[in-house]
């Protein structure tokens, strides 16, 4: 990924989201460690969160994630 | 009362070979939303979810009409009840039933046929009778799980009742309506209830379908349905032999176990996908599993197929076994439904479930290990039950949640009409302001309904009580609304307490002697809405923190250093992400974090606590290390916490808000040092591009656009 003029707008530049360069497998390794955001198991509802479960009859409640 | 012919639709007999078709037939569901009329629970998720549900019953019923000629019209009684919550004149002119009855009698049909169950059952009675009122011609009738089996005491009291259709009706209706559309009295349809000389009589059982194969695809295309659709509900067969003393589905079907051929279930899956890119099936069927040889088919003849369908089913634990669940997994199951209903091998034997609880407990915790959503669902309340057994079905429950994905379930015992528990204390029902969530979800029922209750005990059982001898049903009560509220948003705090002490009710009669003068224990209906809301949050992170530190175990004090983090930070978000799917961000773009990122400092690690309980693995040092997390919104109403590295959660706090893509990528920039061929400014773009990905930023041209965004200008600290 190249800091790069993309002219879509005057003097500024754009960053690709999705197109970034390959990087070699240290490379790769260094960012996973040092930019570390990893998902844990830890989840928790959070809004006023009342009937969450079905109420009229038992069933798989939601599609799953 | 049979209408007259003249009062039908004068024009129903005019073209001979259309007779069905000139009846007009309106269908009307399930008002499962109903039960909530607090616009604070009406706008939950879970609330919403339910209501956005496809009526897959009456859309079978109009497709057997549609076959004989007659296109009903489909009401969404939940779409209804939306439109009335919202509608401020709607709600102080009327009953949300007197709303629905002026709605159907402009349909001006000549037969309104009603799907029942029992804890909407008070409002469509009251619909019925206003609608009777108003359009005193036409032909009210009743059908579904509740009316089917309370159709005498129903045409007793209930005038404005013209007939109950009894059991399933794929059948039954057409010939109904054929002899309505033709002039006759329906008084011979097999399975129908009706009324001689004022007196209610019932006419034998209708055949029931036993080649399912045979019956049409539901009518979805009379229903809006979404596309693409998250969900659809399809029918895999009927019936469960089984006879547990509290359930009253499995009369419904009479014990007669059927199934669809998997050919022709995946014909109308992929019919369906076509047709509404459906992302998941929720396969409806009281006991899937109950052959095995034919599970075993279903799931091979859909890998065959080459789809990739996910799906979700209903099962019993002692139905399935390892080999199973490998292949129903492979075969894309995706959520499972299990009816534990009670952790006491006592409890087990008396109900007549019979369920091996070990084999229980291997056979749920397998499906939560291959990736299944895995719904472990129980009951309280039973007659004969005691304090030991209430505790083994918690303690059932407890092991449970130290999977991600097994939702738990604590439910009160609601007495359903018809079945054997009903049938021997019909006599001992107790009305009172415990109703269990099963028959009433909301926080409170309107006097109308309670009213109505009161008078007819015997068509609206469901409502009252069996006496417990043995326990306190406030207690239950409490019990079941805080189990609820502490296993979602403190899941793992409770799994943390129970492996510690093994005994999940010890924490709950320690809460509840310390919140006496918290919680208010009046009304049923204000304890409910005090367990839903906020305040039980911060009451109980308070009271975890009030209890003597050496009563805590390690994993309990880590986890209370996250929540009382996270308390400090948390605000209400007001507004939704928004989309997170740019290819390009501008380098004059502002960044500010997500709605629900909050970057926590914490002196031990949380994420390592977690870890350590799923695997069942005592406390060790590596908990004691300093941690950095972030919070991310996953769905609407759940987070997850994200473990971050400290060189990125450097990165999210440049983006407050304040600074462009441009000026956060140079000063971040400046903070790296470059690594071989791997530039700072790399490292830079490397750090927004995940973070951009992992949905923790948000990137918005102008300051004004970030109204509901970054954590500086969002809501109210709570």
């Amino acid at each position: 990924m190249a800091k790069e003029k993309t002219g879509k707008k005057g003097g500024t530049y754009g960053i690709n989201i999705e197109l970034q360069r390959e990087l070699t497998p240290q490379e790769a390794d260094f960012v996973e460690k040092t930019l570390e955001m990893t998902a844990s198991a830890l989840r928790l509802h959070l809004k006023e969160d009342v009937a969450k479960e079905k109420p009229t009859k038992p069933g798989p409640v939601r599609p799953p994630r | 009362m049979w209408p007259k012919k003249n009062q039908l639709n004068q024009d129903l007999f005019a073209h001979p070979a259309n007779r069905t078709a000139s009846v007009k037939v309106c269908l009307s569901s399930i008002p499962t939303a109903t039960d909530f009329e607090d616009p604070a629970q009406f706008e939950s998720e879970g609330v919403r979810e339910t209501s956005a549900e496809i009526p897959l019953g009456l859309l079978a019923l109009a497709a057997v009409l549609e076959e004989i000629g007659v296109v009903p019209q489909l009401v969404d009684s939940n779409q209804w009840y939306i439109e009335y919550i919202h509608c401020s004149a709607a709600r102080a002119r009327s009953s949300f039933s007197q709303y629905a009855a002026e709605r159907l009698a402009a349909l001006d049909a000549d037969l309104y046929g009603f799907s029942t169950i029992c804890n909407s059952y008070p409002v469509t009675i009251q619909t019925a009778q206003h609608l009777k009122q108003l359009r005193p011609g036409a032909v009210t009738l009743l059908g579904g799980p509740q009316a089917s089996v309370v159709d005498l005491p129903t045409l007793r009291h209930f005038p404005f009742v013209d007939y109950i259709l009894r059991g399933e009706a794929d059948r039954s209706l057409p010939e109904f309506v054929t002899r309505l559309a033709a002039g006759l009295s329906p008084d011979t349809v097999p399975g129908i209830t009706y009324r001689r000389a004022g007196e209610p009589r019932r006419n034998p059982d209708a055949p029931m379908p036993v080649e399912l194969d045979d019956l049409p695809l539901p009518a979805f295309h009379l229903y809006p349905v979404e596309t693409p659709a998250r969900s659809i509900p399809l029918e895999l067969g009927r019936g469960c032999p089984f006879g547990c003393t509290f359930c009253s589905t499995n009369d419904f079907f009479r014990r007669r176990f059927r199934l669809k051929s998997p050919a022709k279930l995946i014909r109308e899956m992929e019919l369906l996908t076509d047709r509404y890119a459906a992302e998941y099936f929720d396969l409806q069927h009281d006991m899937f599993t109950v052959d095995r040889r034919r599970v075993v088919a279903f799931c091979e003849v859909l890998l065959a197929s080459g789809h990739r369908f996910r799906w979700g089913c209903s099962a019993r634990t002692d139905c399935v076994d390892a080999e199973l669940i490998e292949l129903m997994a492979r075969a894309g199951c995706a959520s499972i439904f299990f009816g534990i209903e009670s952790g006491s091998a006592r409890m087990q034997k008396i109900i007549d479930k019979g369920l091996d609880l070990d084999e229980s407990r291997r056979n749920t915790e397998l499906c939560t290990r291959h990736g299944m959503r895995t719904t472990v669902s129980t009951i309280i309340g039973f007659p004969d039950e005691t304090m030991d057994d209430v505790r083994a079905t918690v303690s059932f429950l407890a092991e449970g949640l130290r999977e991600p994905e097994m939702i738990t379930q604590l439910h009160l015992l609601a007495p359903l009409a018809g079945t054997p528990l009903e049938s021997q204390y019909r006599d001992r029902l107790l009305l009172e302001d415990i109703y269990t969530d099963f028959s009433h979800s909301g926080w409170v029922q309107a006097d109308r309904e309670r009213r109505l209750i009161a008078a007819y005990p015997d068509v609206f059982q469901n409502f009252y009580a069996i006496p417990t001898p043995h326990l306190d049903r406030r207690y239950l009560q409490e019990l079941r609304e805080f189990f609820l509220r502490t296993s979602s948003r403190f899941r793992w705090m409770l799994a943390a307490w129970y492996a510690g002490c093994g005994d999940l009710l010890a924490l709950f009669d320690e809460w509840r002697a310390w919140s006496r003068a918290l919680v208010p224990h009046q009304r049923g209906c204000d304890m409910r809405r005090y367990y839903a809301m906020w305040g039980f949050d911060r009451d109980f992170v308070r009271f975890l923190r009030a209890r003597p530190a050496e009563s805590r175990s390690e994993f309990e004090s880590v986890l209370l250093e996250f929540e009382e983090a996270l308390r400090a930070v948390l605000r209400v978000d007001t507004g939704d992400a928004p989309p997170s799917n740019l290819k390009v961000l501008e380098s004059d773009m502002r960044l500010g974090l997500n709605p629900h990122v909050y970057v926590l400092h914490l002196a031990s690690d949380v994420t390592r606590v977690v870890e350590l309980l799923r695997a069942q693995q005592p406390a060790d040092a590596s908990i004691y290390h300093p941690a950095i997390v972030a919070t991310r919104r996953v769905t609407e109403d759940e987070i997850e916490v994200i473990k971050i590295s400290p060189l990125a959660a450097e990165f999210l706090e440049l983006c407050d808000g304040s600074l462009t893509v441009d000026e956060v990528l140079h000063r971040f920039e400046a903070r790296c040092t470059p690594v071989g061929t791997l530039t700072a400014w790399e490292i830079a773009t490397r750090a927004l591009q995940k973070a951009y990905k992992t949905k923790l930023l948000r990137a918005y041209t102008t300051q004004a656009d970030n109204v509901t965004g970054g954590r500086a200008l969002a809501g109210v600290a709570l």
